[in-house]
């Protein structure tokens, strides 16, 4: 190792100082182009806003900022992160492959692997390449975390945080040559699944049979019994025990002085060192799986980088969402292939299941006995969780449904011989989110009305005379709603190709977070701009469809001319994305 | 069948393609050459509706491209070097969505033939993802050909492909012009121009520097060696020196490494 790990190490320096003067170099040129000015100035202004603003006001009045926690507080909290961190370990042996890896870059396989360094200088190579991301991590968690603190929390917090982390990748990595090991000696698979859920089992029964024995298992007969009985158990008999190996990890987190931190700090690092032995003293082959890991974790970056998600899986056949017709409307074959894409949910088969299912939760609601029952809480509560989705899917799922040009950008040139006038091509292209976020929507808000039968409602409200027509107006408007978000990031695929998905290999950054709040604001801008003649024009017509319909029913009667506008809205809109598509340049970088 | 009138193509002061005019016959066959750079892929997306011409006019079968797009595209076929197929289609359902696009009411009937030809029956319902690239072109070639084109495009058409591919794709390309399509192939295998082509257009710089038979153009510029093949050819005129000197090889051979002997 002592021969081969400075040239290494060496050869790191170069590659990690050479990268970061690059990639700055980079990012600082491409800001002279608007887009990434913008999203630079946006971004930065966010950040300071509302991280930094706070966090230099707050240090400069105040020596000890929002540390506030009572010691009883701390020490659930450390309880708790203490168990979440034994069931993290528990994970990482059950789910973890039969082959020992490490990642790296595809460009780090290529290099280094065939090169004249030894396993061990390897096994650095990748331990040191992973700190500037760990202690990255561990300043931006403590940025988001941690705004209120003073300057040592931010220190013990910052190092406790830089702590866990590279313990957890130093498991991570010692996991998976143990579970080679395992592997080697017969124990692959389900064989070692079966161990490690034993050993957990085992931990478990350990601190179940204290609890019977102990006689701790008294019914518990209200919260602050329940609260005695958790104390005594993280307190006394095997369960501190067990923990305590997780808990010395965490415990620097909650030192309020730096004398305990460092007293603190003392068990933690001697976990970090065993954990630095066990992976360097353990000599197992990992080059082949490793170059696989590369190879996926490079896809993934790929997909990611995307923005198609999609890809990180293999494609599989799909069922046709309807049958295509050799002759008819044309863009009703991309809304076919776009659907294909989506995925197996968008067949007719599935939304006949999702009907059943709704009409089955709507007999639950309305032939359930009593008013106040759980059931009947359980059921109002889905139907107000199912309005909040579909509220929120009118920003957002715009962002998760992406079958559109958004996705189609590689195939341009293919789309651009097509034999269609532009318009229909674009119409072709934005159908499938539309009909994707429309009919997930209509299945919500189905849900939603299901579960609203029998609803208590606040004072002498009652929801009866206007659950139907409310439903009934929501479900005629969102079509419109919908074709209207979906313009916009289509727009910015035809005019800003480069806003759209083209950042690969680029890197993202504080602009590319400018550009996305930005692209945010756009969209809701857009939409309510869009929405606001249809609103006017819905009340105007709901004030005289009252007088004879009654206020209900006059909403949806109000919802026709609204749905009227905003397809108008869509129809132009799609005019001028016509108008772009016949000026976009395939060959433009 | 193709009549090109002055195409000009710019990228803001860079002109890839100047001033370029030539027509091609039905069951013609027009290879385009050029050394890298030269303007051949930008002439066939101009041509095929991908990018706009900057100035000059185009006609497919009849059809303005730039007054009358739609009715252009719906007569020809274009096939990329690199098979651009969906990942999440089979090969199938590429075919039933390019049907719908074309609006060909016999597809079913044409691609059941169009598979059986391209020995692509076995593999209708797999993604591109399964297929080896001379199978993924096939696809394209599928695909392409469902509609009957009158005008048929090629870039680097045997690119990636096996000497069996690379002779299928040969037969099909020879098919088509004998079947009465017009078709223009652009490749950097000259012997393949000069095979397969009754006509070579050579661009250089995005101009045109030399349209006729192979004939005609040894005529023009190896007047003096009556023996010169198409690519001797090729290299007078990319090398502008007007003879037929190859240019130094890219990999100059190294020095010796041992001395010279020494008289003794």
């Amino acid at each position: 190792m002592a021969n081969n790990l400075p040239p290494v190490l060496s050869a790191l320096w170069f590659l990690q100082t050479r990268s970061f003067h690059n990639a700055a170099r980079v990012r600082l040129l491409r800001l002279r182009q608007p887009r990434y000015l913008i999203g630079g100035i946006v971004g930065i202004g966010y950040l300071w806003m509302v991280f930094f603003r706070r966090f230099l006001t707050t240090r400069s009045t105040a020596n000890v900022g929002g540390w506030d926690l009572t010691p009883e507080t701390a020490g659930w909290i450390e309880a708790a992160a203490a168990i979440g961190l034994a069931a993290y370990v528990l994970a990482t042996w059950l789910f973890a492959g039969d082959r020992a890896s490490l990642t790296f870059t595809e460009a780090e396989v290529a290099f280094l692997l065939p090169a004249p360094a030894s396993r061990s200088a390897l096994l650095h190579f990748r331990l040191l390449r992973a700190q500037p991301r760990l202690i990255l991590s561990s300043l931006f968690f403590n940025l988001f975390t941690g705004r209120t603190h003073s300057l040592l929390e931010w220190f013990t917090h910052g190092f406790t945080l830089w702590l866990l982390f590279s313990l957890l990748l130093l498991h991570g990595i010692g996991a998976s040559f143990a579970i080679q090991r395992l592997t080697e000696r017969g124990l692959a698979g389900w064989r070692r699944r079966l161990l490690v859920l034993s050993l957990g089992a085992a931990f478990v029964g350990v601190i179940a049979w204290w609890i019977y024995s102990a006689a701790a298992g008294a019914p518990l007969r209200n919260f602050n019994e329940v609260q005695d009985w958790l104390r005594n158990l993280l307190s006394a008999g095997p369960a501190p025990w067990l923990l305590a190996p997780f808990r010395w990890v965490i415990h620097p987190w909650f030192a309020r002085t730096l004398p305990d931190f460092i007293i603190a700090l003392g068990p933690a690092l001697l976990v970090l060192a065993a954990h630095y032995l066990w992976v360097v003293r353990a000599n197992v082959s990992f080059e082949e799986a490793s170059i696989e890991a590369s190879r996926k974790a490079a896809a993934a970056l790929a997909a990611v980088q995307s923005g198609n998600l999609q890809q990180l899986k293999p494609p599989k056949v799909r069922r046709d969402p309807f049958r295509l017709a050799p002759v008819g409307f044309p863009p009703l074959a991309l809304l076919w292939k776009n659907l294909i894409a989506a995925g197996q949910l968008y067949t007719s088969r599935v939304w006949i299941y999702a009907l059943v299912g709704i009409a089955a939760f709507a007999a639950t609601s309305l032939f359930s006995s009593g008013p106040n029952g759980s059931l009947q809480n359980m059921r109002f509560l889905i139907s107000g969780m199912s309005l909040l989705f579909l509220a929120v899917s009118l920003f957002a799922g715009v962002q998760r449904v992406r079958q559109d040009f958004r996705s189609d950008l590689e195939q341009m040139d293919l789309l651009k011989t097509l034999p269609l006038p532009s318009w229909q091509v674009v119409l072709g292209q934005l159908l499938a989110p539309i009909v994707i976020l429309t009919s997930v929507q209509w299945l919500l808000l189905g849900i939603a009305l299901a579960g609203s039968f029998g609803a208590v409602t606040p004072g002498n409200f009652s929801l009866d005379p206007w659950r139907i027509p409310a439903a009934l107006a929501l479900a005629l408007i969102l079509p419109g709603i919908n074709a209207l978000v979906v313009l916009m990031p289509n727009a910015v695929a035809l005019l800003f190709p480069a806003w759209a998905g083209s950042n690969q290999g680029r890197g993202g950054g504080v602009e590319v977070m400018g550009q996305r709040l930005v692209f945010g604001v756009g969209l809701i801008l857009t939409l309510l701009i869009g929405l606001f003649p249809a609103t006017l024009v819905g009340g105007a017509v709901w004030f005289i469809a009252q007088l004879v319909l009654g206020p209900a029913w006059a909403v949806p009667v109000a919802a026709v001319p609204a749905l009227t506008i905003l397809l108008t809205e869509s129809a132009a809109g799609i005019w001028g994305l016509a108008k772009a598509f016949e000026r976009y340049d395939v060959t433009a970088p | 069948m193709i009549e090109v009138e002055d195409l000009t193509k710019l990228y803001g002061d860079f002109a890839a393609v100047t001033a370029l005019s030539f027509r091609v016959q039905p069951g013609e066959l027009l290879g385009l050459v050029g050394p890298n750079g030269a303007g051949k892929t930008t002439t066939l997306r101009s041509l095929s509706g991908i990018i706009p011409a900057t100035r000059g006019r185009i006609r497919i079968a009849g059809h303005d491209l730039a007054t009358d797009p739609v009715g252009a595209k719906r007569e020809l076929a274009f096939f990329s070097d690199e098979p651009r197929l969906f990942d999440y289609l089979t090969v199938r359902q590429h075919l039933d969505f390019t049907a719908r696009l074309y609006q060909v009411p016999d597809a079913p009937a044409r691609y059941a033939r169009l598979l059986d030809e391209l020995e692509l029956t076995a593999k209708a319902d797999q993604l591109p993802g399964d297929l080896s690239r001379g199978m993924k072109q096939k696809v394209q070639i599928a695909c392409g050909l469902l509609h009957s084109p009158k005008v048929v495009f090629f870039d680097e058409p045997l690119t990636g492909l096996d000497p069996l591919a690379i002779r299928r794709m040969k037969d099909t390309i020879r098919r088509l012009a004998a079947e009465g399509a017009a078709v223009v192939l652009s490749s950097h295998l000259l012997h393949l121009v000069e095979e397969l082509c009754t006509r070579i257009l050579i661009l250089k710089n995005g101009s045109k520097v030399a349209h006729g038979t192979v004939a005609e153009i040894r005529s023009q510029f190896a007047a003096d060696d009556a023996g010169a093949d198409l690519e001797e050819v090729f290299i007078r005129i990319a090398t502008g020196t007007g003879t037929s000197v190859p240019p130094p090889p890219l990999i100059q051979p190294p020095p010796p490494i041992l001395p010279p002997p020494t008289a003794p």
